[in-house]
């Protein structure tokens, strides 16, 4: 037991399995028994698999040092492209999802030319590539609506050998990261964000593996974005808006340091997936203690969204405290503990 | 001869001012009636507003450690609602309203601080939770539909010219750049900003209170940003929810433009006006050109990236 939470501790990803066995525990008090049913198993994994595979993606970047502020509107461009290709332009739905898919590839690419071969900084170039990205997601399909076969979507909401699909989905990610991560690449990728000039002297292409990063990222937030489309199961051209910020989010709770080298795909999804919980929990609080308070339920949405907003300001805080080895307040970060581990 | 030619390219004040005097000459190739002096006034003005709105990120920024405010636009929006609900159209009523407006900045801002410095969350994801927060508490207060206005004095300020070519908005803009230069560059605290920012540790050792430092342009930070609210009502004469969020990325880009690195420990808020008026130039020639919001959004990103690729480039790892 001890052995086991010695091994945890050593994990980057601590704080965030931790949020999220709190926000289990909290969200089996306020919710009783349904949590345990599997249509609510179901749910939750259906509408937080963007999220999820956002931080995923999310991860891969910051892992090397750098940021991806364009992943909002980068699905917000495969569910448009989606939607249109298939809608107004009447093709076959698989032809347009793998289309949406390349293009969210092609906006990875783009963020690691930019990044690694321009050497504009992280946060600038994909700050700029949001715009790009998100304008021409406007143009593509402008207005909200457009439908997808309920066949997708329904398939996406169900279940397959007891696993809802969506948790498929994140375990078939989560598995393809865990095979790039053990490839020479996936090494790489925190050698440079640890130290990015070691790295070099090392003989590692840095710029490369800075490139790899960002594509891998891009088509990781393809799936995110196509798995958005069979849960809205419609097109929007502002569907993705809150989705680049909160994979930022999510990774900082699951223990990333956004200075590159420490962090793990494990942690973000946990992080993700609490987030998710937040909104479960204070949805849950309110329907079953607070509504009963007289004069409050006008604006019960907006105290709802006021309460999740200091969860997770919360969780952020509990989650940077934990990260280990860094020096007294503001300082530079620095780590103890070296930077091998799954 | 080639030194000096080598110095202006470097100096990203003067590529900035380049930029922005061939984009209004751009302008006036495209419709003469871009450089006529009513639109020039406004284009000021607007680009004023977003001075303001990028003063306390220009702060945040040059003290480093990933120094960045996302909370700007949120802080704005309640600075503006808190404003007009306050003056409510009566100019007795500017005082208390300037008050308050100030010390929910300076909360805001402190909350920040004690996040990054304490909790050491990262400033981006710190003051973009501080942002839903604030947004939400804006929305609890107001019940989703804000009320009140500015007083007349300060309409007057904000949305009337003394010559066509000059509103009265962009003479506060010129005085908030003398005052920025002046606690930047003329006393102690603005020396130990740029200290903390182009090495921590270094100002650390050398006696500066680094910590305390960095907390009070956060601090900063919050009020300017309630302050730029404050005037954003006082330009557009009425107030609405979020009226501050469209400020956020742009006071970014603008600080960016205006030649403040990201890393912190250099530039100017001069720049940083700059940057705003080329942001808003391009902004107003797109409009010029009848572009769809769909095609501005295009140009702007791929103009942005154009700007970034110029001038924000890193050095080579080899070096």
């Amino acid at each position: 037991m001890r052995q086991l939470w010695r091994r945890l501790r050593a994990t980057p990803a601590v704080s965030g399995y931790l949020l999220l066995l709190l926000g289990i525990i909290v969200n089996i008090l306020v919710q009783g028994p349904g949590f345990f049913s599997s249509s609510n198993f179901n749910s939750l994994l259906a509408v937080n698999a963007p999220l999820v595979l956002a931080a995923i993606a999310q991860t891969v970047v910051v892992l090397t040092g750098g940021i991806d502020l364009s992943i909002g509107s980068n699905m917000t461009l495969v569910n448009t492209l989606a939607i249109a290709l298939a809608n107004k332009g009447h093709w076959p739905v698989g032809a347009s999802w793998t289309v949406a898919l390349v293009a969210a590839t092609l906006v990875g690419i783009g963020n690691g030319l930019m990044v690694a071969y321009l050497r504009i900084p992280p946060l600038l170039a994909t700050f700029a590539s949001m715009s790009v990205v998100g304008g021409v997601a406007l143009w593509v399909w402008p207005k909200p609506g457009g439908m997808v076969p309920s066949a997708l979507y329904t398939a996406y909401g169900s279940s397959f050998l007891g696993i809802p699909v969506a948790g498929w989905i994140i375990v078939a990610m989560g598995l393809l990261w865990l095979v790039v991560s053990r490839q020479r690449v996936g090494i790489y990728l925190r050698a440079v964000g640890g130290r990015e000039r070691s790295a070099y002297a090392s003989g590692i292409n840095t710029a490369g593996v800075k490139f790899f990063a960002y594509t891998f990222s891009g088509c990781i937030t393809g799936v995110a974005g196509l798995c958005l489309t069979a849960l809205t199961a419609s097109g929007d051209p502002k569907i993705g808006l809150l989705f680049g910020l909160n994979s930022i989010a999510a990774v900082i709770l699951g223990g990333c340091s956004l200075s590159g080298g420490w962090g793990s795909v494990g942690g973000s999804i946990a992080g993700a997936l609490f987030l998710g919980l937040i909104n479960n929990i204070v949805f849950f609080l309110f329907r079953n203690f607070v509504n009963n308070i007289p004069g409050l339920t006008s604006l019960a949405s907006f105290y709802q969204q006021l309460l999740a907003n200091l969860i997770v300001i919360l969780g952020l805080a509990s989650a940077a405290l934990t990260q280990r080895g860094e020096t007294g307040v503001g300082g530079r970060r620095r780590r103890r503990g070296g930077t091998q581990h799954a | 001869m080639p030194k000096v030619s080598q110095n202006l390219r470097q100096n990203q004040l003067f590529m900035a001012g380049l930029i922005a005097i061939a984009l209004f000459i751009g302008g006036g190739l495209v419709n003469a009636s871009f450089l006529s002096p009513a639109n020039i006034g406004s284009i000021l003005a607007m680009a004023v507003l977003l001075g303001f709105a990028a003063a306390g990120q220009t702060l945040v920024v040059i003290a480093g450690g990933e120094g960045i405010d996302l909370s700007v636009g949120a802080v704005m929006s309640l600075g503006a609602v808190l404003a007009a609900q306050t003056m409510a159209g009566q100019n007795s009523n500017i005082a208390p309203a300037l008050v308050l407006v100030i010390l929910a900045g300076a909360t805001i801002g402190l909350f920040n601080a004690a996040g990054i410095l304490y909790a050491r969350v990262p400033p981006l994801v710190m003051t973009m939770a501080m942002a839903n927060v604030v947004t939400t508490i804006q929305l609890i207060y107001t019940h989703g539909s804000p009320v009140g206005m500015p007083a007349p004095i300060i309409a007057f300020l904000g949305s009337r010219r003394l010559f066509p070519f000059l509103p009265w908005l962009v003479v506060l803009g010129l005085i908030m750049i003398i005052l920025m230069q002046f606690i930047l560059r003329r006393t102690v605290y603005g020396q130990q900003v740029y200290a903390i920012g182009s090495n921590y540790n270094a100002a650390y050792l050398a006696g500066v209170r680094a910590a305390t430092v960095k907390g009070i342009a956060y601090i900063l930070s919050g009020i300017l940003s309630s302050l730029a609210g404050f005037w954003l009502i006082a330009y557009n004469n009425f107030v609405f929810v979020n009226m501050g969020a469209a400020y956020v990325l742009p006071s970014v880009a603008a600080v960016v433009i205006g030649g403040t690195s990201l890393a912190g420990g250099e530039g100017s808020y001069t720049g940083t006006v700059l940057g705003s008026v080329i942001l808003t130039a391009l902004a107003s020639l797109l409009v010029v050109l009848h572009t769809d919001e769909a095609g501005r959004q295009i140009i702007n990103g791929l103009v942005l990236i154009l700007l970034l690729a110029l001038y924000t480039r890193q050095p080579a790892i080899r070096q």
